[in-house]
């Protein structure tokens, strides 16, 4: 049997037997988290890690709690990632855990990105497909829970912002099994009245878990048939959820989304009035641009008498008629010798004008004989001149001779 | 119901107005039939920036009847 001197020495020693086991001093184990507290002060985590039949007291200090990318919260299962120790003070066996996980966490993830690909092939998340947001609703329908920083947030927002605005809440838990059946039974409330032009759907920041109900198909398939626009904000900037990749518009936090759904009401006045001076420029500019017109048409001459526009008329009439006369009389002179120069030309081609020449020709029943072929002697011929015609009688035949 | 006052659109076709206007190529009666109904858009989005009543309010799940939402201090 060992003696030890202190309890100090046994708690040290039993530390150290830990320490030195390569299975207690790193090591990784499933279970349930209860009992968490995080201690304002200090900022560490204290919780009780269980299963059915056993259980283990665990810290998490500050620096590790705030490198995890969710918040621990009680019932969550998770694997922690730590080493065993004792605490000499109280005795106590403990994990001092370094890093937590959750588990199912991977199929959730995979579970919505199989979601997201089979609603990204169907279109569900098409830009063309989403409607623009209006710069001044009328009244802005907010899905939410009624308790909570949310809708204070939305509501801080847009009183900082727009002095009138109209709000109507359609409470719904934005957590656990109800989550996405109450967000539907909302978005279809809003839809079966005429006052709403944008829908928001806020929730503040959680797990993965705590945010699944707005990775639900139905859901999804809701907003994309919505005919109003509908805003998502759930979760913070680094959360995404299904509802915000359907939605028309993503805002990253519910205060984000209530600065897109109100403009500013000085920038809205602004360029009210802007627009407002330009419709007066716009008409005092007409006028002028009529009165220059009207000015001009007043110096030109024609209004000075109408006498002095009948006489320009008159003269310019004068002046057409005589080029007109000219140009008739030049014409015909013109045609005319055209026409003689025709007729002379056809008279120096025609036979009558080679036969006033001195030459003759002979024909013989209406048809000139251009040879003494086929001729006999006693033949009867008709010689024809230019001023008439004789008949002859062939006396002889000299082949071959002219 | 009326037709329904979309204030985008209000602003959109008061710009339109403004330029046809600054063309100066319209006839006087246009002009100044523009000229009105530009006027009159841009007094509706004068109202329609000022006459919005701030209401909050929230759905009763029961009755679908709307009642106050009361905004508690933090």
């Amino acid at each position: 049997m060992f003696t030890f001197n202190s309890v100090t020495e046994l708690n040290t020693y039993a530390n150290d037997v830990l320490s030195a086991d390569p299975r207690t001093s790193s090591l990784a184990v499933t279970g349930e988290i209860s009992n968490l507290t995080i201690y304002r002060s200090s900022g560490h985590a204290y919780f009780t890690l269980k299963d059915e039949s056993s259980q283990i007291s665990c810290v998490m200090f500050k620096n590790y709690l705030a490198s995890l990318s969710f918040v621990p919260k009680d019932g969550m299962k998770v694997i922690l990632t730590g080493t065993c120790s004792i605490y000499s003070a109280n005795g106590k066996f403990q994990i001092k855990a370094f890093a937590m996980r959750q588990v199912g966490k991977g199929d959730l993830a995979q579970q919505m990105k199989e979601l997201h690909r089979k609603l990204s092939s169907e279109g569900l998340f098409a830009q063309e497909h989403k409607l623009p947001i209006p710069v001044l609703p009328s009244r802005i329908g907010v899905i939410s829970s009624p308790a909570g920083a949310v809708i204070h947030d939305i509501i801080n927002t847009l009183n900082r912002r727009n002095p009138n605005y109209s709000l109507l809440l359609y409470p719904a838990s934005v957590q656990g099994e109800t989550c996405a059946a109450e967000v539907i039974s909302g978005i279809d409330h809003f839809c079966g009245r005429d006052d709403i032009d944008v829908i928001i759907i806020a929730r503040g920041g959680g797990s993965p878990e705590d945010l699944w109900g707005f990775n639900d198909e139905n859901l999804a398939r809701k907003i994309y048939d919505c005919r109003i626009p509908v805003i998502s904000a759930v979760g913070h900037e680094t959360d995404y959820t299904i509802c915000d990749y359907v939605a028309d518009l993503r805002a990253p936090t519910p205060t984000a989304a209530a600065e897109l759904v109100i403009g500013k009401y000085d920038e809205l006045l602004s360029n009210l009035a802007n627009k407002k001076s330009m419709l007066n420029l716009a008409l005092m500019n007409y006028a002028e641009i009529q009165r220059r017109r009207l000015d001009a048409l007043k110096d030109s001459k024609a209004l000075y008498s109408p006498m002095v526009y009948v006489e320009q008329m008159r003269s310019s009439l004068d002046s057409v008629r005589k080029d007109l006369a000219n140009s008739g009389r030049l014409l015909i002179s013109e045609q005319r010798h055209q026409l003689k120069s025709i007729i002379d030309g056809i008279e120096m081609l025609g036979p009558m004008n080679v036969l006033k020449r001195g030459y003759s020709y002979a024909s013989a029943e209406g048809k000139a004989v251009t040879s003494v072929k086929g001729l006999k002697v006693g033949d009867g011929l008709d010689v024809v001149f230019s001023d008439g015609s004789i008949s002859v009688e062939v006396k002889d035949i000299y082949e071959g001779e002219s | 119901m009326a037709e329904k006052f979309v204030y985008e659109e209000a602003i959109a076709e008061l710009e339109k107005i403004v330029d046809k206007l600054s063309t100066g190529k319209c006839s006087l009666d246009d002009s100044l039939e523009l000229y009105t109904r530009g006027v009159k858009l841009a007094n509706e989005c004068d109202k329609k920036l000022s006459e919005v009543e701030k209401k909050i309010a929230v759905i009763n799940k029961d009755s679908l009847e709307e009642e106050p939402f009361e905004e508690d201090e933090e």
